[in-house]
């Protein structure tokens, strides 16, 4: 599931380079003068209300500036994307043995598909979150046991899709070409599961981010949760503006520079049609 | 999905309703000999969950949050689909809302809604909608974005020699073309919204399951934590199945192929 880049699947190929060089300057031009609009209408907005409710982008901004020369923020936010990297990763290995159980045990297909997955996937966040504050305190343990939680039904489900829908005609083909069960693996199953494990990723990423300083906010020690509580409980929305900038940021780069590239070249690799 | 033809039935029921058995027996064992605030027994958990059915108080948390889930589904359903059809209005629109609003709608934390939304507005049920509504918004739009995409551009010029009328072209060729997205989107939304977005009501309101849950966990309550969670699952699970699913399968295109 790629979020944010269904813009870029529209065919393009048949358009001329002088249209599209157009077509791109066109969108750089709206999109700086929708963020200038956007950032007139918030300062104007901003002098009617009190600063604690809404501070102008000039006073965020600053604030913003703040915080990048301090170590603290820099500390909090490695501290989240600690908690977010071991709970994808739990979540990713946790999310392929149960998507691979029901085909090497068919006999727990029922189990896998019509038991646990609909169950884990219903399961509510918040739910996992306090139950772990209940388990393990408040700690780095109940964020990211919180966070994986969240992640192990999108897991299961990229990956149990990604493996219903192999190529079975390749698959005997392989069949065919090796007697190596390991060799067939690694060679034809892996590269193409390979999309969906990056699908999962992808999704797994957005969906930690989202739910990563929840977390942090109620069971956490540490983080940009936890940085966001001290802001909230002094009323100090600056610096709450300021964390939510800084995510912003953080989370379109890393799709920007990070996932966007490695699905172009995945694309390239493993396309099919 | 395609799948192979199922192997065994019998043994697959089996294993499945065994397993099951086996996980709510070691869930008994293990509870027996741990105190009731750190793992509830099922049966303490099952008292729970009744008492969140009938007694008319708890009950209420329940249907309250139901409604502003409900709310927030529908609210994003309408500003999605406004925004998807914007952005076929040309380029200017398009660049708007899918390369800047659903970026940013998309990275926005959803604690952050929660904090900012209580700053803005006092603590009620709008309050909540709102935050519930900004949180599952970016999750429906994609789906709305796609469903335009799909329309094909033929259909749409014949649908333009056959009446003038903006709002009949809409109403009867393209809704139906993007209604199996949108049935998508509303079951993501729906699942997103009893996951996520509860957060809204530790925040912004001293009612609903969210607020039974925070409260029971401050009294070290593990039963009612549990018994809020099932409850969650089963009230999901009930209008997955029995409505939102049976929608899909009749506005879907090609007969359940989106589920």
């Amino acid at each position: 599931m790629s979020l944010v880049d269904a813009a870029e699947r529209t065919p393009r190929a048949a358009v001329p380079d002088r249209a599209a060089a157009r077509r791109r300057s066109t969108e750089t031009v709206t999109s700086v003068l929708f963020w200038a609009a956007a950032l007139g209408v918030w300062h104007l907005y901003s002098l009617t209300v009190p600063a604690y409710q809404l501070p102008g982008p000039a006073a965020v901004f600053a604030r913003m500036a703040d915080f990048a020369t301090e170590a603290d923020l820099a500390l909090q936010l490695a501290i989240s994307l600690g908690h977010v990297a071991a709970a994808m990763a739990i979540a990713f290995v946790v999310g392929s043995a149960l998507a691979v159980l029901p085909s090497a045990l068919p006999a727990t297909r029922r189990l896998v598909d019509g038991r646990l997955t609909p169950f884990l996937n219903a399961f509510s966040g918040i739910g996992w979150l306090f139950l772990a504050i209940l388990w393990f305190g408040i700690n780095s343990t109940t964020v990211i046991f919180a966070v994986t939680m969240v992640l192990t039904p999108f897991a299961i489900i990229n990956l149990r899709t990604g493996l219903a829908e192999l190529d079975r005609d390749l698959l005997e083909l392989g069949e065919s070409l090796t007697r190596s069960p390991l060799r067939r693996f690694l060679r034809l199953t892996l590269p193409m599961l390979a999309p969906y494990a990056f699908a999962t990723l992808r999704t797994s990423f957005g969906v930690a981010w989202k739910v990563v300083l929840t977390a942090e906010l109620f069971g956490g020690s540490g983080g940009v949760g936890y940085l966001l509580n001290t802001a909230r409980q002094e009323f100090d929305t600056e610096t709450i503006f300021a964390v939510i900038v800084f995510i912003l940021l953080f989370v379109a780069l890393a799709e920007l520079v990070a996932f966007r590239p490695a699905q172009r070249a995945l694309d390239r690799r493993y396309g099919r049609g | 999905m395609v799948e192979a033809p199922p192997s065994r039935p019998l043994a697959e029921r089996a294993v499945a309703e065994g397993a099951i058995l086996l996980m709510l027996l070691g869930w008994w064992l293990t509870a027996k000999d741990l105190p009731d605030f750190v793992l509830p027994g099922p049966l303490d958990v099952a008292a729970a969950m009744g008492a969140l059915a009938l007694d008319p108080d708890l009950a209420g948390h329940v249907a309250t949050s139901f409604l502003r889930v409900l709310g927030a589904v529908l609210c994003a359903l309408a500003v999605a689909t406004a925004l998807a059809a914007a952005v076929r209005s040309g380029p200017v629109m398009a660049t708007i809302v899918e390369r800047n609003l659903l970026v940013v709608l998309n990275s926005f934390p959803s604690v952050g809604w929660a904090i900012l939304g209580v700053t803005w507005f006092s603590v009620s049920n709008g309050t909540v909608i709102f935050i519930e509504t900004m949180i599952v918004l970016p999750f429906m739009l994609i789906n709305a974005i796609e469903g335009f995409r799909q329309i094909d551009p033929e259909l749409d010029e014949m649908g333009r020699s056959l009446s003038r009328s903006r709002w009949r072209r809409f109403a009867r060729l393209q809704l139906p073309l993007i209604l199996p997205f949108l049935i998508a989107g509303v079951r993501i939304s729906y699942g997103i919204a009893w996951k996520i977005a509860l957060v809204a009501e530790l925040f912004g309101a001293s009612s609903g399951l969210g607020w039974l849950l925070q409260q029971a966990q401050t009294r070290a309550d593990a039963a009612t934590v549990f018994a809020a969670c099932l409850v969650i699952v089963v009230i999901f699970a009930l209008v997955d199945g029995l409505v939102l699913r049976p929608l899909a399968r009749r506005w879907s295109i090609n007969t359940g192929g989106q589920s």
